[in-house]
């Protein structure tokens, strides 16, 4: 019985008879795998761009805002009625087991001044938690200290958008600036954020002590109300339970009850995350799969090939039936051949699908991400391509009769 | 008394041409012993080459028994009848029936490698097989490079390669010149004489067949003359 190793022998020897033939039939393929590899990497690629902004926002996180105030029966929007104190970020923080961190926030706007710069931005009261929150580390300086917290110090750490403003190439650690026309010291500065999934520009903010805020920046007849607590939970699992810990917990200290009138809002950035992801995970299938089309018909120019290539070498097949060749011989033969043309087209594919994915990514700023595992999807799908169309010309081969074969002209 | 390697008894064969059933061999008896040299006459139509696709074991018989070298193969499976066809059967084609993108030396290897005899073996036969027929020195010429002579003896090496019981050969001088011809049926003759090789052989050229030490006329299915070794009658 005929060695398998000589039946592939046969068929690369008759592919390479025909050069021209074999690279235009695997051109096919190639162009399919390469489509199907730069999409899936732009897919993925995408969907881990939409992450990391949503984790550059902070991971696990979830805002605690205050409720709705209601004004002669016209209830005004979310955050306009001020419910949340510094108890109740104190309560958060001893009481909810599923959360790592949590820190208040006082927000307002203010024109600040060095110099003969001057620049208007955010102003976040807060508490050194909020860069543990949001997974934000100094460039420079240093944090708050415990006293500058409670003694509500002149002291800030500014983002980079702030220190390019204000000093442009100076160095900020160290030198004053004025916020509604108090002078503050900077103490830090911000490692650059770059801007949210909505196009806000995170680096556009300067951190002041909650207490700095409260009393001195933004004086107001409520010096214990918050504009939000940001919690962090201990992981993605706990996002729920912290969700539900914090709730309840809000509802007992406000006294609630109706749960559906409470004066509180909780935002989950996890909901938007998964949703985000989930988008582009949709769009990138979807990419992939029109992708795939061109896949299948590559696969279509290899049966119409090997189908000629049957009809043509119908003397060849008779001969070496004649002398021997069994009919799953003559099969295994022409479904290698198949077989080999979309390896070879789908190597091709995978080197052009990766430098094309580079390339591209270059051209449109968009991140590629090549990973193994589409690699190896798009190579066991052109092998899988080369099996099915390759089946029926080579089946075809087989089912011929030597007789009728041999005397084909 | 010598063996017998092919006995055919009451073989007939019926084509079916869709309504019309074609009668191509109506009961033919034939005995050949080991180391014959037969050639097989007849008009066109007389059932020739049906017959030696029966005896090539590329086709089998509507009825009755084919016994090959001791073995009844009428009734085999398509793959059977190919490893019959690749252990005993030597085929010479009128048009020489060479791959064209192999070297003579590899055709002559080619069946031999679908017997699952090693490169270094096969080699070594193919090459004496090609010097038996006078083509030393030629193993690496495409049967392009040859001329019709040379290929016809490419084919029959090929033919000795897997040293079979039987050598058809199906009009082998058709596509040569009387020259060539008489080479080619020297060289056969040469094959039954020296290395006692059983040969039989569909001509319709009478010098051809006058080759051959017994002649059986085929005339509508039935076999007119020399259906045993001792009837000379033509």
């Amino acid at each position: 019985m005929i060695h398998p190793f000589e039946i592939m022998r046969a068929s690369i020897r008759s592919i390479g008879a025909n050069k021209l033939r074999t690279s235009l039939t695997g051109l096919g393929i190639m162009i399919g795998v390469a489509a199907v590899i730069i999409m899936v990497s732009l897919g993925y690629g995408a969907s881990k761009r939409v992450s990391d902004t949503f984790s550059n926002m902070g991971t696990n996180l979830l805002v605690v805002f205050p409720g709705s105030a209601r004004s002669g029966g016209v209830r005004l929007g979310s955050s306009t009625k001020p419910t949340l104190t510094l108890s109740d970020w104190k309560a958060i923080l001893e009481n909810c087991t599923s959360i790592e961190d949590a820190a208040p926030e006082v927000r307002g706007s203010a024109q600040v001044v060095f110099g003969n710069s001057n620049w208007n931005t955010t102003i976040s009261g807060t508490t050194n938690s909020i860069l543990n929150i949001r997974n934000w580390h100094l460039s420079e300086g240093r944090t708050f200290t415990d006293s500058e917290l409670r003694s509500s110090a002149k002291v800030c750490i500014i983002g980079e958008t702030v220190a390019k403003e204000l000093f442009g190439t100076l160095n900020p650690i160290g030198r004053t600036i004025r916020i509604n026309k108090i002078p503050v010291l900077v103490i830090g500065l911000l490692e650059p954020k770059g801007s949210t999934g909505m196009g806000q520009d995170q680096d556009d903010i300067i951190f002041v002590p909650i207490t700095t805020a409260q009393k001195r920046l933004f004086p107001s007849p409520f010096p214990q109300n918050v504009d939000a607590i940001l919690v962090k939970a201990k992981g993605a699992e706990f996002i729920d339970s912290a969700e539900h810990e914090v709730e309840q917990l809000l509802i007992k200290r406000h006294k609630i009850k109706d749960p559906s009138q409470k004066d509180f809002n909780i935002r989950n950035l996890q909901e938007f995350m998964d949703a985000a992801e989930e988008s582009t995970k949709t769009m990138s299938l979807l990419l992939a799969s029109v992708a795939s089309v061109s896949l299948m018909v590559g696969g279509i120019g290899i049966m119409n090939i090997m189908l000629v290539t049957v009809t043509e070498r119908t003397r060849e097949i008779g001969i070496r039936m004649a002398i021997g060749a069994r009919t799953s011989d003559i099969l295994a033969q022409f479904l290698l051949e198949a077989i080999f043309v979309s390896l070879i087209g789908g190597t091709l594919g995978i080197i052009t699908g990766c430098l094309g994915s580079i390339v591209v990514s270059h051209l449109t700023s968009w991140p590629a991400v090549l990973s193994i595992k589409s690699i190896f999807l798009a190579l066991s799908f052109s092998v899988s391509v080369g099996v099915l169309f390759g089946f029926f010309p080579a089946w075809k081969a087989s089912s011929l009769n030597p007789i009728d074969a041999l005397r084909h002209e | 008394m010598k063996k017998n390697i092919i006995a055919l008894h009451k073989i007939t064969k019926i084509y079916r041409m869709g309504e019309f059933k074609v009668h191509a061999l109506k009961g033919i008896d034939l005995k050949v012993a080991e180391g014959e040299f037969i050639a097989v006459m007849g008009p066109s139509g007389s059932g020739k080459s049906t017959l030696m696709s029966i005896l090539g074991c590329l086709d089998v018989p509507t009825s009755g028994e084919y016994v090959l070298d001791g073995k009844e193969v009428s009734k085999l499976s398509k793959d059977q009848l190919a490893c019959v066809r690749n252990a005993k059967i030597g085929f010479v084609f009128q048009n020489f029936n060479l791959l064209p993108q192999m070297s003579a030396i590899e055709n002559v290897e080619l069946p031999m490698m679908y017997k699952g005899i090693k490169k270094p073996l096969r080699t070594k036969i193919a090459r004496d097989c090609l010097a038996m027929v006078g083509l030393h020195g030629r193993e690496h010429h495409k049967p392009t490079q040859l001329s019709g002579g040379q290929r016809q003896r490419v084919a029959i090496a090929r033919a000795l390669a897997n040293n079979p019981s039987i050598i058809l050969a199906d009009e082998p001088t058709g596509n040569l010149d009387s020259a060539v011809s008489h080479e080619i049926m020297e060289l056969f003759s040469r094959l039954n004489d020296e290395a006692k090789v059983t040969i039989i052989l569909v001509t319709h050229e009478h010098d051809i067949a006058s080759f051959a030490k017994r002649t059986i006329t085929l005339r509508d299915g039935i076999i007119l003359s020399g259906e045993t070794e001792n009837d000379t009658s033509i």
